[in-house]
């Protein structure tokens, strides 16, 4: 047999069996690729049918332990249908419960099972000498008395007695041995053995499930149970995430995960947040995280064309994501959870998983909400007298008379014109409304999904502005008869529509406040005489993003034998962004001369594809009281980004612009091009020991071809260890901790977060000509040895749960450490271009505590409080960065220091005399000169997190979500001239008055305007920018409607939710969270909606 | 006998190890191929631009593009000098124009930091040409030997620009980084030393007459330099130099060279291919289809004089008196307007 791969031949003698075997996956090595997924480790047996045919329940039993049955077909007949539900079920248990009420007995020979039929007359004879039987009655209950439905109670070692508790947890077993065992198992408790000793009555008190440490935890290529797992690994739930009426998923994990840092910087619909991972760990590169949705890279780069952009600037490509489609986020921080990610792991990883559908009866679901967004603050800006006033003693500071341009004083403003600018730039009210809907079901073997949603979400900006998305996702999961074929589909599809200003209006709420009217008399936008430049001219212009995202995943699985899995993954996601910029002439004042040429539109279309095959192959192995989870596995990934930039100009009227080609004069102003490939192999091994002690082993190799030659390959890997401590005997006795884990990882990821092709030596072909040649520009200096910036990352942890589970607390400490900087590595003008790429031996480390505390603090039967809160104290500092005061960085970055600093002059309050800012003369010159008297002080954020605390009462259910952030950040001055008057802008803040905190007002020009300019780079402008949020409340009753003994609706529930309600902080100014008087402050939102099933 | 899990036990431990061994084969094997992206269709490889005559004379071209693109152009360096010197009256409110008209640059700001930048971005183009047709064998004899001149020349004519701006500058005559980032300035006479061999060389190997893109056919245009435009600016080299005698012979050169060059109106200097014009930069495409030169996009007024960036200027009263009453220039190249009155 000849194997071929990459041009190279390679031959084989393979076994008579394995050609056999080969069949079987022909499919999967047709693309030579495979794949695997970790199978159940512990004899444990998950089962969930209906009336399914005995040889069934056998068939799943040996697939997921091994247990192999014997028995004749025509006993088989005899057998009864079962109807079984269990999860992490012992084999023996599992094989007791569905030999229950069968007219067979069995026995067990190690992994060998007898099965035949019960011989009638053996009953008849055995039933006198067996010992006293009596009739048991009882009730199971949890721990907090809440009764357990459906709990199967079995006696112990008597095949086929046993019942079901009903819907109050109350069972009755006749006929049992007064000396019998009873075996209690149900899903949500722990398995519970108790024995009659002739008791009539039992109170079963079931200890509620330690299931949370039992399920399972999803680490990307493979998982682990929570118990087990060596690294950090946290999971965001739907529930968590549909309360937030809000349209980018991302959002809705703010506050939500310790050290994970979740910013957003703009209420502009559509705007990307800022997000990271316990820091930023690049100086040049990117710190996103790795985002993965349903196992394919999700780009979570905005596409925006680089000079192109409306109010919400950055537009962020998650958008194509509905929060209602998604069923889980799960973040990976550690290194033991993120090596496996290898070059792509540095910055964390987070894996945004679809909903699926479920095996039942076809479930019809709806929500529909609507809601309003406004903003939550406004600002005390100064009125016309007061503007005026200001604007006169400016002017007589500087000893100067208005001028032809002081147009606010001239006379050409109205002195009585009052205009709240604030009202009318972002003064309005923006509705949101929403409505998803999804059907679901499917048969044991075959579920599917599909789900269709609609969301409209206004501006509060003048104009006509509007985002609209429309999602839908559709999944299909298959298993084939035998179980041993698996095939999962989903496609999640989302356009958006988002007609946005030009610009962020928030900008003009600095007008001056006797600003001329907005129209004119005829409706026209007004121009007072082209004394200013009219600001909806800016909605005159029409502005349009229309973005595509289409995210597909295949994964086709095979077990070839129990503890072996072959899996492989397609994936495809493109996404895509179309952006129109269309200027009118009647944005223009109309005097304006050549309005054909004024006339013009912008034409951008950018999309990113990536396509991926990932195969791979899991085993498990038992080596006496030890189990090994092994996996290997491959990823071969393309992306393709491109990126077209039309203009056209010259139109004859407004009318044709959209046309384009009407234009006299069309332009391709960009293109580039890129493509990314990465080839990779992975592995795991992972080892536990007793459930007590966990090792977890992974490692990568990654090709990436973002690197020259001799470059492009790498070695990442990590070790993790866990030791349950609560689990050693010595330890059991104690009764308060109920579980203790420690554990510890270690290793090494990468960062390939850079551009492409910036290794090569090119010329890039320009837009201009010459002599009839389109000219030739060298693209930039190269130095083609550089290679991947490497994380080193270590993390100690403690977990643990008190009283029974009822309480977990969670600790961890980390330190990160980058080293192998690639940064732009500057360098003088007399090289022909500002810097090289070069990686520089500067480190950057990163560490911090977080803390989780999770707990019910009252669990009744109908009132229930379960509060969760989480902190995390992220510290960073530069360890190294020789020769930083050479380099471009010497300004930002200071070593020693956090990375989040502030070059600035020390402000040193004003001087009585003067009325004048003083600042710290660092070097005695008797000058401030920004070369020797600013200095680094430290900015950013002490610590941040999050508090939730869910009530609920009966039906109705009130969420409280809590998210706050200690930090210092620039506070809330415009940061412009008090006193002076440019491009239409002047208005300040009315506070600006107090000659106690700021000196007098000044036109451009002088020494009070030279000494602003001074104070709006020094320690004034930093301020504290803490605050707690009320981020997320939610009130919710819960209800469903009958129809005599039929439902009509199973389920249903009426919602208010309110976004943002309110925020305390000693911030001055719009939000301390946007931190800008100039862009709109994130929104307070407030919704009320429905959602049923039925 | 063998059980049926034994047998199986076997089967699939045969079948993890074909399993394993194929990964191990895609590990071990050097897959490069599967991470090597060809280039983009946007970029050229460096050694490819100097493989043909076609690429080559674009990258050269680009030069002259460069010197007229938008923060480095003709009216960029006359408008921000004569400010600086008076010969302008400024009317802009613009921070930048108001600093050169009062002297209150630095350097740096632009546009001073521009014409240091992008003169040794030029100079970097002008190096990057010279020795990528120096190492190439497949370009045409003639194309390599004017390309190469031309490059020395662009060379020579930045360093003496910046010489003139900046005073003692360092010299540049490589694209290796590693040695120009290590690269102090050096003497004015040093520079100049420099400046002039460049020179010697051009003028030595440039074609006599103009040429078109094609670096080998002959055209009215004046937009690539000949032998006459490296022996003008040898001559104004040696001028600066006070080596008066040098200077008389190589301006003699063009003077002699009367076939091509010789005085025309007054009217017509500026014109396209005006005799009177020893090199003239054509403003690149697609600029071109709206601008003849920015120099008189914004010295001609339409309009009395703007605040903003553009046609912001009028000439100096001091510059203005200074001409003799009959001069041709006054009268032909100065316009004045009541209708312009502010």
């Amino acid at each position: 047999m000849t194997i071929s791969y990459c041009g190279k031949r390679y031959h084989a003698v393979l076994p008579r069996q394995l050609k056999l075997a080969m069949k079987l996956t022909t499919l999967l090595l047709i693309v030579a690729f495979l794949q695997v997924q970790a199978s159940g480790t512990a004899q444990q047996v998950n089962l969930n049918l209906k009336a399914a045919p005995l040889t069934e329940v056998f068939s799943k039993i040996k697939l997921q332990t091994g247990y192999v049955f014997f028995y004749a077909a025509s006993d088989m007949a005899l057998a009864r249908p079962v109807t079984i539900s269990i999860k992490y079920v012992p084999v023996t248990e599992a094989i007791a419960l569905a030999m229950k009420d069968q007219p067979l007995t069995y026995t067990v020979q190690g992994t060998a099972v007898f099965v035949k039929a019960k011989a009638k007359t053996t009953d008849v004879t055995e039933e006198p000498v067996a010992p006293p039987v009596i009739d048991v009655a009882g009730k199971v209950t949890d721990e907090t008395g809440k009764p357990v439905a459906g709990a199967s109670v079995t006696v112990k070692g008597v095949a086929g007695k046993g019942v079901a508790t009903d819907e109050n947890g109350n069972f009755v077993l006749h006929g049992v041995d007064e000396n019998a065992v009873l075996v209690v198992t149900a899903t949500i408790i722990e398995t519970l053995e108790i024995k009659i000793s002739g008791k009539s009555y039992l109170e079963i008190v079931a200890k509620g499930s330690v299931k949370l440490l039992d399920e399972y935890v999803v680490k990307g290529y493979y998982s682990t149970t929570k118990k087990l797992n060596t690294g950090n690994v946290r999971i965001v739930a739907a529930k968590e995430i549909e309360k937030q009426p809000i349209s980018d998923p991302l959002g809705a994990l703010q506050g939500r995960v310790p050290g994970l840092f979740v910013e957003q910087t703009s209420g502009a619909p559509g705007r990307a947040f800022t997000i990271n991972i316990r820091g930023e760990n690049s100086i040049a590169n990117g710190n996103d995280p790795l985002y993965i949705v349903d196992g394919v890279p999700f780009n979570s780069t905005p596409l925006n064309s680089g000079n192109l952009f409306g109010s919400a600037r950055s537009t962020s490509p998650f958008n194509g994501l509905s929060p209602s489609d998604i069923e889980s986020m799960t973040i990976l921080k550690d290194a033991d959870a993120t090596a496996i990610y290898g070059s792509r792991g540095a910055n964390g990883v987070i894996l945004i998983t679809t909903k699926k559908g479920k095996s039942g009866p076809t479930n019809f679901s709806f929500s529909a909400y609507h809601g309003v967004a406004r903003v939550a603050k406004f600002l005390d800006m100064m009125n016309t007298e007061e503007y005026l006033s200001m604007r006169k003693e400016a002017l007589a500071n500087n000893n100067l008379q208005p001028s032809t341009t002081d147009h606010d004083l001239n006379g050409t403003y109205d002195p009585n014109r009052y205009t709240d600018w604030q009202d009318v730039m972002i003064g309005r009210s923006a509705v949101i409304n929403e409505l998803q809907g999804d059907i679901s079901g499917g048969s044991e073997r075959t579920q599917f999904r599909i789900g269709l949603g609609y969301r409209r979400e206004g501006n509060v900006f003048p104009g006509d502005n509007y985002m609209t998305k429309i999602n839908s996702l559709t999944s299909i999961n298959h298993r084939s008869a035998n179980e041993k074929f698996t095939a999962n589909f989903s496609a999640n599809y989302v356009t958006g529509y988002n007609k946005m200003p030009t610009a962020d209006m928030t900008k003009y709420i600095n007008l001056a406040p006797n600003s001329p009217a907005l129209y004119d008399s005829l409706g026209n936008l007004n121009w007072q005489n082209g004394s200013w430049t009219n600001p909806f001219s800016e909605i005159v212009k029409n502005y349009i993003e229309v973005s595509d995202n289409l995210n597909a995943s295949s994964v086709f699985g095979y077990i070839v034998l129990p503890d072996l899995k072959i899996e492989t993954r397609l994936g495809y996601n493109k996404s895509a962004l179309h952006q129109k910029n269309i200027i009118p002439f009647s944005s223009f004042n109309p005097t304006t001369p050549d309005p054909r040429s004024k006339r013009s539109i912008s034409w951008v279309n950018s999309h990113v594809s990536t396509w991926l095959i990932e195969p791979q192959v899991s085993y498990n192995v038992k080596l006496g009281r030890g189990s090994f989870d092994i996996l290997v596995g491959s990823t071969l990934q393309e992306n393709e980004k491109e990126l077209i930039s039309h203009i056209a100009s010259g139109f004859a009227d407004d009318e044709q612009i959209e046309s384009i080609i009407a234009g006299t004069t069309k332009n391709v102003s960009q293109y580039t091009p890129s493509q990314y490939k990465y080839f990779a192999v992975y592995g795991r091994i992972g080892y536990s020991l007793q459930n007590k002690y966990s090792v977890n082993m992974t490692a990568r190799r990654d090709g990436s071809s973002r690197f020259g030659p001799g470059r492009q390959f790498g070695n990442f890997g990590a070790v993790g260890a866990a030791w349950i401590f609560s689990r050693e005997t010595w330890f059991k006795l104690n009764h308060i901790i109920s579980y203790g884990k420690l554990r510890a990882s270690y290793g090494i990821t990468g960062n390939d977060q850079l551009g492409d092709y910036k290794y090569l030596s090119s010329y890039s072909y320009t837009s201009s000509s010459y002599q009839g040649y389109t000219g030739l520009n060298p693209t930039q200096l190269t130095n083609k040895q550089y290679g991947w910036e490497t994380v080193k990352k270590m993390e100690i942890a403690l977990e643990t749960s008190f009283f029974d589970d009822r309480l977990s607390f969670n600790a961890s400490y980390y330190i990160n450490r980058t080293g192998n900087q690639l940064i732009a590595y500057a360098l003088p003008n007399t090289t022909g271009f500002s810097s090289v790429l070069a990686n520089f031996p500067a480190i950057v480390q990163n560490s911090g505590l977080e803390f989780e505390l999770d707990g019910g603090i009252v669990t009744n039967k109908d009132f229930r409080w379960a509060s969760a809160f989480n902190i995390s104290i992220p510290r960073s500092k530069l360890v190294s960065f020789p020769g930083i005061k050479s380099t471009s960085y010497a300004t930002r970055y200071s070593v020693g220091m956090p990375m989040s600093v502030a070059y600035v002059y020390q402000y040193t309050g004003i001087e009585p005399a003067t009325g004048l800012y003083t600042f710290i003369d660092q070097n005695n010159d008797g000058m401030i000169t920004p070369a020797m008297d600013r200095s680094f002080i430290v900015t950013g954020q002490k610590y941040y997190g999050g508090w939730n605390n869910a009530f609920s009462y009966k039906s109705f259910q009130l969420d409280i979500f809590l998210s706050f952030v200690n930090q210092t950040a620039q506070n809330y001055l415009f940061g412009s001239t008090p006193g002076a008057f440019s491009a239409g802008q002047g208005n300040q803040i009315r506070s600006i008055s107090d000659r106690s905190k700021f000196q007098p007002y000044t036109t451009l020009g002088g020494a009070i305007f030279t000494n602003n300019g001074l104070f709006n780079t020094s320690t004034a402008r930093y301020t504290d920018a803490s605050f707690i949020r009320f981020k997320n409340i939610s009130f919710s009753w819960n209800f469903s409607a009958h129809n005599g003994g039929n439902k009509i609706i199973n389920s249903g529930r009426l919602f208010i939710t309110a976004q943002n309600l309110f925020t305390i902080t000693n911030y001055q100014g719009f939000d301390p969270e946007s931190r800008s008087n100039l862009t709109l402050p994130p929104l307070r939102i407030i919704t009320a909606g429905v959602a049923i099933n039925f | 006998m063998k059980t049926a899990n034994q047998f199986i036990a076997i089967h699939w431990q045969r079948q993890i190890t074909f399993v394993v061994s194929l990964l191990v084969l895609l590990t071990l094997e050097s897959c490069k191929k599967i991470v090597t992206v060809e280039p983009p269709v946007n970029l050229a490889i460096t050694s490819k631009v100097f493989s043909s005559d076609q690429t080559a004379i674009a990258a050269m071209l680009n030069i002259y593009i460069s010197m007229n693109n938008s923060t480095i152009n003709s009216f960029h360096t006359s408008v921000f000098l004569g400010l600086a010197a008076d010969e302008f009256k400024n009317y802009s409110t613009n921070g930048t124009f108001l600093n050169f008209y009062t002297n209150q640059y630095n350097p740096y700001d632009n546009p001073s930091l521009d014409f240091w930048k992008y003169g040794y971005n030029i100079i970097y183009q002008a190096n990057a040409v010279y020795e990528g047709c120096n190492q190439s064998s497949s370009l045409t004899t003639e194309v390599k030997r004017q390309l190469m001149a031309e490059a020395l020349f662009v060379r020579a004519y930045w360093h003496f620009y910046l010489v003139n701006l900046y005073g003692r500058i360092p010299l540049v005559t490589t694209t290796d980084y590693l040695v120009n980032r290590a690269t102090g300035r050096i003497s004015v006479d040093q520079v100049y030393t420099s400046i002039i061999n460049d020179l010697k060389a051009a003028e030595e190997n440039l074609s006599e007459e103009y040429l078109n893109g094609d670096t080998k056919t002959i055209t009215l245009d004046r937009i690539r330099p000949n032998r006459y435009v490296a022996s003008a600016l040898l001559a104004r080299v040696y001028l600066f130099n006070k080596q008066y005698a040098l200077a008389e012979e190589h301006a003699s050169k063009v003077i002699n060279r009367n076939v091509i060059y010789k005085l025309s109106t007054a009217n017509t200097a500026f014109a396209n291919r005006s005799t009177e014009a020893i090199w003239q930069l054509q403003l690149p495409l697609p600029n071109a289809t709206t601008v003849n030169t920015f120099d008189a996009l914004n010295y001609i007024l339409t309009a009395k004089p703007s605040t903003t960036t553009i046609r912001c200027v009028t000439i100096s009263d001091a510059l203005f008196n200074s001409f003799e009453p009959n001069d041709q220039r006054k009268t032909n190249w100065i316009g004045s307007s009541m209708s312009l009155q502010l």
